[in-house]
């Protein structure tokens, strides 16, 4: 028995936890997969870039975002975790200066694709530049087709789809 | 084909018989968790990066599943009574 009796009430609730197996799985989630409610369409641009770093790597790179939990968990500071997740996702391939690089989506770089190299689409007369805005008229109807890298495999896939067309 | 009654209490005591989940995280948390705070801490960062694997894994899992299970099709069961819903 402490003194303080709200001692005891947490030694008493720990126990709890402990000895049910439901309980104690909610808390080892809790403890070691913090993001496992999150996914990448709940983060938005303005997020930090580790909050959307963790996401992807959960979902791309499970190794990586161990690793970076881990991390988090032995007060890691944020600013170590940078260099960290970087040199990771580089390692696999996929060229990372920082973080907040992340939130623009697949890098381009990695893929070869340089959009400011002034001969770029002399290169790739297939690769055309043209703005995607859904808020100018006359919408883009036309099937536009990406190529996109998969971080998890390396794999390349084709999408096409009509952007941006009015709904009726 | 055998033709079984079968009760949601019959159901509740299959699912009873499974033994409980035990992942490397959660005997992490029963043995080495201290006593003033919620996380145990000095664990070696290869235990540790194994738990979360693994943890990782089974929530992705348990995700995939509920979606799963939220989209299921109906299915009729024309032979099989189920005598608390029946009509």
């Amino acid at each position: 028995m402490t003194a303080n009796p709200l001692l005891d009430t947490y030694t008493f609730l720990a126990g709890v936890v402990r000895d049910d197996p439901f309980l104690l799985l909610a808390n080892a989630v809790a403890w070691l997969d913090p993001l496992w409610t999150l996914d990448a369409d709940d983060m938005e641009l303005e997020d930090d870039g580790l909050g959307i770093a963790l996401v992807v790597t959960r979902r791309a790179f499970p190794d990586i975002y161990a690793g970076a939990v881990e991390r988090i968990r032995a007060g890691v500071s944020k600013a170590a975790l940078d260099p960290f997740i970087c040199g990771e996702i580089t390692r696999r391939g996929i060229p990372l200066d920082n973080l907040e690089s992340m939130s623009y989506g697949i890098p381009l770089d990695a893929a070869g694709a340089l959009l400011e190299d002034p001969d770029f689409y002399r290169q790739h007369p297939d690769v055309v530049p043209h703005p995607l805005c859904d808020n100018i008229l006359p919408y883009s109807r036309r099937i536009h087709t990406v190529w996109v890298r998969f971080l998890d495999n390396g794999e390349y896939a084709r999408f096409s789809g009509i952007w941006f067309a009015e709904l009726s | 084909m055998t033709r079984a009654l079968w009760t949601a209490e019959d159901l509740r005591e299959c699912l009873l018989t499974l033994p409980p989940l035990e992942l490397k995280g959660m005997a992490l948390l029963r043995e080495r968790r201290p006593a003033n705070c919620f996380f145990p801490t000095g664990i070696p960062r290869a235990t540790m990066v194994e738990a979360i694997t693994e943890i990782t894994a089974y929530t992705e899992r348990a995700r995939r599943m509920g979606e799963a299970l939220a989209n299921l099709t109906p299915i009729p069961l024309l032979t099989q009574p189920v005598l608390e819903y029946g009509l």
